[in-house]
């Protein structure tokens, strides 16, 4: 019993001792973790730039930019597929794929990956990412306000653009306004709040309206600079002009009209020279190179349509070129030595690409039913533009707006196949001008809209003898419709260039007839012929079904859409059952693609 | 392909007095591979030396360096590169040399043929690959007797590790590649890896006996790790002349670099605890705080100290042995009989270094370089923890002759990372989180005998044997589809991990009627239809709407064996012994990728001999599907036709060696052996060799991309003690 007592005693002792010594040994590991471990773990990486280090000057806020429009140029396919073959005036090829079949039938299945918005969305997220860190940068002074205002205009509009894009194909979208912290905030279905298209432009509208900036980047910003040989200029967004947009979209024209007019006035400026009176005026130069005319080198004789200067050259000159100037609002370079690859000449050259698409017949059906102005006793009963946007190579109809800096227009043939530079197109001074037109025709201004359309205002308001005075103007209309383009000749008395005065008209430009307009129905023709116009004119440039569907619900007729989509694929070859179903989906006002969340 | 000799040499050196001691070796090693071009040569030298400064304090150094060259070229599936697969690819009716008209075969080596097929030979004697690596491992360990049954010691070390890499690929006899913006005729490229680590371990220990029963071992540290990896690559292109093989010959426009840093730290503080009552009963405590500078700071578990999260890791052990004790006399024929048990949580860090940060990356335009944030970071990534339990039993009897040994474990794995898929509205395909879990649980065994034990003959024999259940627990949305190397694998709620995914075959059509008859379709590129011909594979069609298409995949077995083991058997006769090793793995699948290249009959590419056995006229009866150029109906696509059974049994190892025997005391002892690898295997995989791993990734087991295979070799050798 004694023994046994005593080795519990012991024991116990043992256990004593264990514990104290225990006790020792996680005190010590409690000390070397109460002192700060914190700055051990705090690694940052240094192949790409921590979170921290971010946002610091306006040299990192111009890297911020020029990262989001390196990233949109990624969309340039997409903006092209979804906007111009879910219209009527681009076609699938032999070679497209069951994906592009199905955007151009109205077919869209949930997992086309051409229907997927996660790139668009991808970009807005960047977007909301830049725009709330400027906002931080500018409440830490780390920005002047107007490197703040100039920078933060240009992303907001840019993401307004794309929230447009967003909202024209997919309808009923989220409105992502948060710059997306972490994956908590990802799995938050708070974070994407669902909104219809016409509270989404509401939200646009109201939005964009309050960007502090709606100018481009002046001469002078780092942005506004000539980088590898492309003046930058006109990489960036015009503000104006998606302002215009929305407010056109949304129908209050007055205010889409004034936002176009003050673009169309951009060149109304300091000396009264070309620039001044033909930049976005679609006027005269007397230089092929600048003004854009279709014409013959002997007016009438359809050989000698002019090709290596006038209309055709405007998609091949270089940024920064005057007839470029004049003529672009808003494009952007693909070029072979930097990324990213041209996705345009896969799209639509048989040289060197895929050829998935081409004009649709009903294109060119369309520009064969216009007649030429007459020259020498006769009429050329076509539309050169086009032969000028589109050729035959091999047989096969090939849209050419995106190939002329890669194919010579004469030989057809890459002069370093390899070497795929070109260009996106996204907006130039026809589309403001139609548009203009639109917001006028509708705010009841039709006699401008047509003259814009036609032979220019001064051949809509046209002068009985030499005095203009009270001719060649719309000056008895208040702004934005008031345009001076008084041109008394140099004979006339009294002497008028007024500001407008070159505005030639967009038809006269392409030496097309007038259109005549009934009496009786002068707002619905003149509108349905606007955008015909721009169909004519603009074509594969990225606007046709974003119009026709504009149309299509301000006057309540999905046949506006419809129909012209079932013309298309009939015309085409494809089955007229699935034409059918094409237009009758149209005509139900299913005109969204499904949204794949 | 052709025979090639290895050789090794080895050499040690110890001594030393009662205040230092030192063991010095030296080795080097020289193996050429079965292909022309490929050498591998090792030199490595190790020092380790032990000082005993004081009764109380000792030290111990340890140094190592090591030095590789290797000389390789492209292995696998590469269609340009690859000498191993282009010779199989090219028709073999072409020559490696050039021919003139006349017939004269010439030195020069041929062109790439009108295929457009490289010349293996000139990939083999004009591309170069080499790759140098040094490695360096240093430490030095203070240790400190602080009283009889406490020790601290602290240990600090470092380790190097550099390798350099330079390819060249001639123009010369190689299919051109296509950049962007240029046709890549020539290829150069040099790649420069660094790793540089620190690590510190500090820690004391307390051992002690209480009156004779109770034994108590415990240790509490803490170890910290510091590492910086580097890694710069430049490629070049079109060098003048194949003459011009480094990268600065490259034409300047073309030229691409690129590269990494990764640093990482890791700290560690651990207690252990080891209990032993009169052995017989073990307990044992282990417990380990992980912090890292990978984690995320808002990590769901473990511990947060200071704005900083941990991990907690413990584990229990218990062990008893019942043959130890009065209890267990001499009377039972038993002489060892121990049950153990353990509970433990072990975590993994390998979740990307920057996971849990906001970063931006330069995005260009034009020639400007602009910033764009790299995905989304997850500030909750952590670890991911594993639970196991284990229950052992180890028994000997028969005088220690027999030992045998049986363990059963089952472990969970939660917190697993996966990529999980997030709504399109967020811009992102997927996010990295801890959002799987799974299960592992097995049975290992092993059985060791001396068979025959006598003084002139003896015989040991062994036998070991696994097998392991792997079931996956939660991944996001049910499942997930990995395509990697040509297959499709798909990871499932309830199913096991690293399953194929594929098309089941039920042989070729007999005749396009009944083809017809089937009314089996598949899609075009077009979106339209087409039936299957005669010839054409019938696949099975799952969900019966006569449309082969992604919703007839199914799973086709894992790559994971049922079971795998070894055994072994030495015996010995007076100085000679014969060891042999078999080891073996059965229920494993297989997709032969490189079968695949070879019997897909839709190119213009060489094919296997099996090929010739293809359907080629109504009627005919086969397993072969009809050679159809770009396979318009996707006879290809994968499926079971690929999936092979992997099980094998290989004699891995055979040595005869025998003893000689010295008067002199210059030698000690010495050797003379001859030994045997991979001399024999049985097995049905058609592929060059059961054994292969396409890479460290899970999803690249059981994928055969052509590697070069494992080879017979035989080594005669002698050992000799100084």
């Amino acid at each position: 019993m004694r023994l046994g007592k005593n080795i519990i005693m012991k024991r116990k002792s043992d256990i004593m001792k264990i514990a104290k010594i225990h006790t020792a040994l996680l005190l010590l590991v409690a000390v070397v973790f109460s002192t700060g471990c914190q700055k051990i773990f705090d690694i940052k990486p240094k192949d790409t730039l921590d979170q921290s280090q971010m946002y610091q000057n306006v040299y990192d806020a111009d890297a911020a930019v020029l990262g989001i429009y390196g990233k949109f140029m990624g969309l340039a396919d997409r903006y092209i597929i979804l906007n111009e073959l879910r219209a009527d005036l681009l076609d699938c090829t032999q070679n497209a794929d069951e994906n592009l079949r199905q955007i151009s039938t109205h077919a869209v299945g949930v997992d086309n990956p051409y229907a997927s918005p996660r790139p668009f969305y991808e970009l807005i997220l960047n977007c909301n990412d830049v725009l709330e860190n400027f906002q931080k940068m500018k409440a830490q002074n780390k920005m002047t306000e107007s490197e703040f205002n100039q920078r933060y205009s240009d992303i907001g509009a840019l993401r307004s653009f794309i929230y447009l894009q967003l909202g024209i194909h997919f309808g009923r979208v989220p409105y992502v306004t948060s710059r997306i912290k972490n994956v908590d905030e990802v799995k938050n279905p708070d974070t994407y709040p669902v909104i219809g298209f016409d509270a989404l432009l509401d939200s646009l509208i109201n939005f964009t309206e309050k960007l502090p900036y709606k100018e481009l980047y002046p001469v002078g910003s780092n942005l506004n600079i000539t980088v590898d040989g492309y003046q930058t200029q006109k990489f960036y967004i015009n503000k104006k002009v998606i302002l215009g947009d929305l407010y056109l979209w949304k129908g209050n024209y007055q205010n889409a009209a004034i936002n176009y007019r003050e673009v169309m006035e951009t060149g109304t400026q300091g000396v009264a020279n070309g620039q001044y009176y033909s930049l976005y005026k679609v006027g005269w130069d007397s230089n092929g190179d600048v003004d854009h005319y279709i014409s013959y080198s002997r007016a009438g004789d359809a050989s000698t349509l002019i090709q290596n200067t006038q209309w055709r050259i405007m998609f091949e000159q270089p940024f920064g070129s005057s007839g470029f100037d004049r003529e672009w609002v808003w494009a952007l370079p693909f070029d072979s030595k930097f990324n990213p690859e041209n996705p345009l000449i896969r799209m639509f050259s048989p040289i060197g690409g895929s050829y998935t698409v081409r004009p649709s017949q009903l294109v060119t059906d369309m520009w064969n039913a216009e007649t030429q102005r007459p020259a020498q006793g006769g009429s050329i009963p076509y539309d050169a533009r086009g032969l000028l946007s589109t050729k035959l190579i091999g047989g096969q109809p090939v849209v050419m707006k995106y190939l002329y800096n890669y194919l010579n227009f004469n030989s057809l043939l890459p002069v370093n196949p390899l070497a795929k530079t070109g260009k996106w197109f996204l907006f130039r001074q026809t589309h403001l001008h139609m548009r203009f037109s639109e917001a006028a025709n509708r705010s009841r201004k039709h006699r401008l809209a047509w003259g814009l359309l036609n032979s220019g205002i001064a051949g809509a308001f046209p002068a009985p003898g030499s005095n203009v005075t009270n001719f060649h103007n719309t000056l008895n209309e208040s702004f934005p419709f008031n345009f001076d383009a008084r041109n008394s000749g140099s004979t006339g008395v009294p002497f008028y260039r007024a500001d407008w005065y070159r505005n030639i008209g967009i038809r006269a430009r392409a030496n097309l007839v007038d259109i005549a307009v009934p009496a009786s129905d002068s707002m619905l023709n003149i509108e349905t012929n606007l955008i015909k116009e721009t169909a004519l004119e603009n074509a594969f440039e990225g606007t046709r079904w974003p119009d026709l569907l504009r149309i299509a619900i301000r006057r309540n007729d999905p046949s506006f859409v419809a129909d012209r989509v079932f013309n298309k694929l009939i015309r085409s070859g494809v089955s007229s059952g699935a034409a059918s179903t094409a237009r009758a989906k149209l005509l139900a006002r299913d005109w969204y693609l499904p949204f794949k969340w | 392909m052709r025979n090639s000799i290895n050789k090794n040499y080895f050499l040690k050196v110890t001594g030393g007095d009662n205040i230092a001691t030192y063991a010095l070796s030296i080795g080097f090693t020289n193996m050429e591979g079965v292909l022309k071009s490929n050498n591998l040569t090792r030199y490595n030298t190790r020092f380790n030396a032990a000082f005993n400064f004081s009764k109380r304090l000792t030290g111990q150094a340890n140094l190592a360096f090591t030095y590789n060259e290797q000389d390789l070229r492209t292995q696998g599936i590469d269609a340009k590169t690859s000498p191993l697969f282009v010779s199989l690819t090219k028709s073999p009716l072409l020559l490696a040399n050039e021919v003139n008209a006349k017939g004269v075969l010439s030195p020069n080596l041929e062109d790439t043929d009108i295929f457009g097929v490289s010349n293996p030979t000139a990939l083999i004697e004009r591309a170069q690959g080499t790759s140098k690596n040094y490695r360096f491992a240093g430490s030095y360990t203070f240790t400190y007797d602080l009283a009889k049954s406490l020790k601290a010691s602290t240990m600090i070390g470092i380790f190097y590790d550099k390798n350099r890499e330079n390819i060249f690929i001639p123009r010369k006899g190689v299919a051109d590649d296509t950049l962007s913006n240029a046709i890549a005729d020539s290829r150069l490229g040099t790649q420069v890896r660094r790793l540089f680590s620190t690590y510190f371990d500090a820690k004391l220990e307390y051992n002690k006996t209480f009156s004779d029963n109770h034994q108590i071992n415990s240790r509490v540290g803490l170890r910290y790790q510091k590492n910086a990896a580097e890694q710069d690559y430049t490629l070049g292109f079109n060098s003048a002349t194949d003459e011009l093989i480094s990268v600065q010959n490259g034409v300047g426009a073309l030229r691409q670099t690129g590269g990494g840093i990764n640093e990482w730290n890791w700290m560690n503080s651990y207690f252990s605890t080891q209990y032993g009552y009169k052995e017989r009963f073990f307990l044992t405590f282990n417990a380990a705080m992980d912090g890292s500078s990978r984690f995320g700071s808002d990590a769901k578990s473990g511990l947060g100290i200071n704005g900083v999260r941990y991990s907690f890791m413990p584990s229990l052990g218990a062990a008893w042995i019942v043959s130890s004790g009065s209890s267990y006399g001499t009377s039972t024929k038993v002489d060892l009989f121990k049950f153990r048990a353990t509970i433990s949580r072990t975590g993994n860090d390998d979740i990307g270094n920057y996971t849990a940060r906001q970063t931006y990356t330069s995005q260009n335009f034009l020639g400007m370089q602009g910033l764009v944030r790299s995905g989304v970071p997850n500030p909750s990534i952590q670890w991911e923890t594993s639970t196991k339990g284990n229950f052992g039993i180890d028994v000997a009897f028969w005088n220690d002759r027999v030992a045998m040994s049986v363990d059963l474990y089952t472990s969970k794995t939660t917190d697993m990372l996966v990529y999980e898929k997030v709504l399109s509205g967020s811009g992102f395909e997927n996010v990295l989180t801890n959002g799987g879990a799974m299960r592992n649980s097995g049975i290992e065994a092993m059985v060791n005998m001396r068979a025959i034990n006598q003084s002139a003959l003896k015989w040991d024999l062994g036998f070991n044997f696994a097998t392991n259940q792997n079931k996956i627990l939660t991944v996001p949305n049910g499942q997930f589809l990995t395509n990697t190397h040509g297959a499709t694998i798909i990871t499932q709620t309830g199913a096991a991990a690293n399953v194929f995914y594929g098309y089941k075959t039920v042989g070729v059509f007999k005749t396009t009627n009944d083809a017809l008859v089937s009314g089996l379709r598949t899609k075009n590129a077009d979106g339209t239809f087409s039936n299957f011909q005669g010839g054409d594979v019938r696949f099975v069609d799952v969900n019966g709407d006569r449309i082969i298409d992604e919703k007839d995949m199914q799973q086709l077995g894992s790559s994971a064996p049922r079971f795998h083991g070894s055994f072994s058997s030495k015996l010995s006769l007076k100085r000679f012994t014969l060891d042999a090793l078999f080891t073996f793995s059965q229920g494993n699948e297989v997709f032969n990728q490189l079968r695949y290249y070879l019997e897909s009959a839709s190119s213009t590419d060489n094919q296997l001999n099996s090929v010739v056995n293809r359907w080629r006229t109504e009627g005919q009866v086969t397993n072969m599907p009809k050679a159809s150029f770009g396979d318009p109906r996707g006879n290809n696509r994968f499926s079971d036709r690929w999936i092979e059974d992997g099980s094998y049994l290989r004699l891995r190892n055979i040595t005869l060696s025998y003893d000689l025997s010295f008067k002199e005391k210059f030698v000690k002892n010495a050797t003379v052996y001859l030994t045997g690898n991979n001399l024999l295997t049985f097995t049905k995989y058609m592929g060059f060799d059961p054994e292969f791993s396409a890479g460290n990734a899970g999803f690249a087991q059981g994928i055969d991309t052509g590697l070069d295979p494992l080879f017979r070799s035989v080594t005669m050798g002698i050992r000799i003690g100084l």
